[in-house]
């Protein structure tokens, strides 16, 4: 009522939300100033993913797809990495395409750029490995590429070479070549699934962003998807087992807290709509 | 290079954290910079492979290209008031080739192998039993021809909490997700300012 003093539940209720932000950026900054880690627990999926590449024998070629945003690239960036880094230390042959997003290329630069170059170097282009570059056509390029040899598919690569006079293409010719699929999807997520995993019988693993999850675990559950390496808390995850610490354990931590916060921040929201509730009925009665 | 870079994106990254707190011409400015430059990329992209899948090799004497440009130009007929029509073949071969493909692996994958799945579900745990009563529950709430009695009504109440719990996983996923993107922003903006 208008002359009242709002009660302290009222201003709670009726708090701007900029404070909550200032409070949010606070807890961020604290948690980012001072380093912690909390210990995570490495999931069956990423570990699916982790046992796949070990269990390669030399000289499997593994196609990693970058589908992803380059806008995602600090949540779908660190699984990436992670697995790219795990698939430098093997001796394997590896074809790097973006068939999504045009930008999922700059994710392909994004993450050849934060490997470890030491592993990096040790590899050479054209015989290791190699960036195709971008094959418009989302789905329909999955599928060309499950049934066209890649020379007729990239005439050049993403750097301008002839693809024929690279060696790795005698090795690599079609998906006949291929042991394993690794896709950082965006958007819709089965295009390999639907075109390399099923057909083909070829493994399928996701790098992927934690946004995502709900919708693949199904097709992890049903055994059609080996694995899948999940956000920042997936990057932690494989980090640990490939021994390479990265940041992403530091910001899975930061999202707990942040989690927790959110958390808090609900809890309290209802209690003080309960509070309140009974607050008013209080005053409905006494009038 | 680097540095300036680096300083411009710690920039960019403020003032559009500014908007949370208060709406200024410069995070308008910025979010018609990042449309161009998205704009921009793309369309370097699509000139990019239009040159070098079309216009290089029907330069050193491969024809098969031809068509697809022909088809691909037909497109811009849009933009004629008597020609309009040709546009509608180009859409309707994009359209019929992607429903095409993506129906043929869809059916196999989002269908018949989920259903196959499901069914092989050994019923020897509490978890694989909740999961099917959840998902025939689920189901039952698209049920739209008929409506249920009791007690095939309550099956609906549940599938509707079932839908509703997957709906907060999902949210609260997408939290996650740009929580994520958040943190790392944030961390990049303290060791550009040299906090970190």
């Amino acid at each position: 009522m208008m002359g009242e003093e709002q009660s302290v539940l009222e201003k709670l209720a009726t708090i701007d939300r900029r404070v909550l932000y200032v409070i949010f950026f606070v807890v961020l900054l604290l948690a980012n100033v001072f380093k912690f880690s909390l210990p995570i627990v490495v999931h069956p999926e990423a570990k699916a993913v982790y046992d796949a590449i070990e269990e390669l024998h030399e000289g499997s070629s593994v196609i990693y797809s970058c589908d992803s945003d380059i806008g995602g690239y600090s949540e779908s960036g660190p699984p990436q990495v992670a697995v790219m880094n795990h698939l430098l230390m093997r001796p394997l042959k590896i074809i790097i395409v973006a068939c999504g997003e045009p930008t999922g290329l700059l994710v392909a630069l994004n993450v050849l750029r934060d490997v470890d170059q030491d592993l990096l170097n040790k590899k050479e282009y054209g015989v290791d490995y190699v960036l195709l570059g971008f094959l418009p056509g989302e789905e329909s390029a999955v599928a060309a590429l499950a049934s066209t040899p890649f020379e007729k598919l990239f005439p050049f690569d993403y750097e301008g070479n002839i693809l024929s006079e690279l060696p790795i293409i005698n090795e690599v010719r079609s998906s006949e070549d291929i042991s394993l699929v690794l896709d950082a999807p965006y958007g819709d997520i089965a295009f390999w699934m639907r075109h390399w995993g099923a057909p083909l019988e070829i493994p399928v693993a996701f790098l992927m962003t934690t946004g995502y999850l709900p919708a693949v675990m199904p097709f992890y559950q049903s055994g059609q998807l080996l694995g899948m390496v999940v956000g920042s808390p997936g990057g932690a995850e494989y980090e640990q087992l490939i021994g390479k610490i990265g940041t992403s354990l530091q910001t899975t931590s930061i999202m707990s807290v942040m989690g927790l916060l959110c958390i808090a921040c609900m809890i309290c929201a209802n209690v003080i709509t309960f509070f309140r509730k009974e607050e008013k009925n209080k005053i409905g009665e006494r009038r | 290079m680097n540095l300036i870079g680096d300083w411009i994106a710690a920039l960019i990254f403020i003032i559009i954290m500014s908007y949370l707190f208060i709406e200024t011409r410069f995070f308008k400015a910025i979010t018609f910079v990042v449309i161009g430059v998205a704009v921009g990329h793309s369309a370097v992209v699509a000139i990019n492979t239009i040159v070098s899948r079309c216009i290089k090799p029907i330069a050193v004497g491969n024809i098969a290209p031809i068509i697809p440009v022909i088809i691909g130009l037909l497109l811009f007929s849009q933009f004629s008031k008597n020609y309009k029509y040709l546009g509608r073949y180009p859409i309707g071969m994009i359209v019929g080739v992607t429903t095409g493909v993506s129906v043929r692996g869809m059916v196999e994958t989002d269908l018949v192998n989920q259903i196959i799945a499901t069914i092989k579900l050994p019923v020897n745990n509490i978890s694989n039993i909740i999961f099917i009563i959840c998902l025939v529950c689920a189901l039952s709430t698209f049920i739209f021809t008929k409506k249920l009695s009791k007690p095939w009504s309550y099956a609906q109440n549940v599938g509707r909490c079932t839908l509703m719990l997957y709906f907060g996983w999902m949210f609260g996923s997408r939290f996650f997700m740009f929580t994520g993107i958040l943190i790392d922003r944030f961390r990049f903006v303290l060791s550009v300012f040299g906090i970190l």
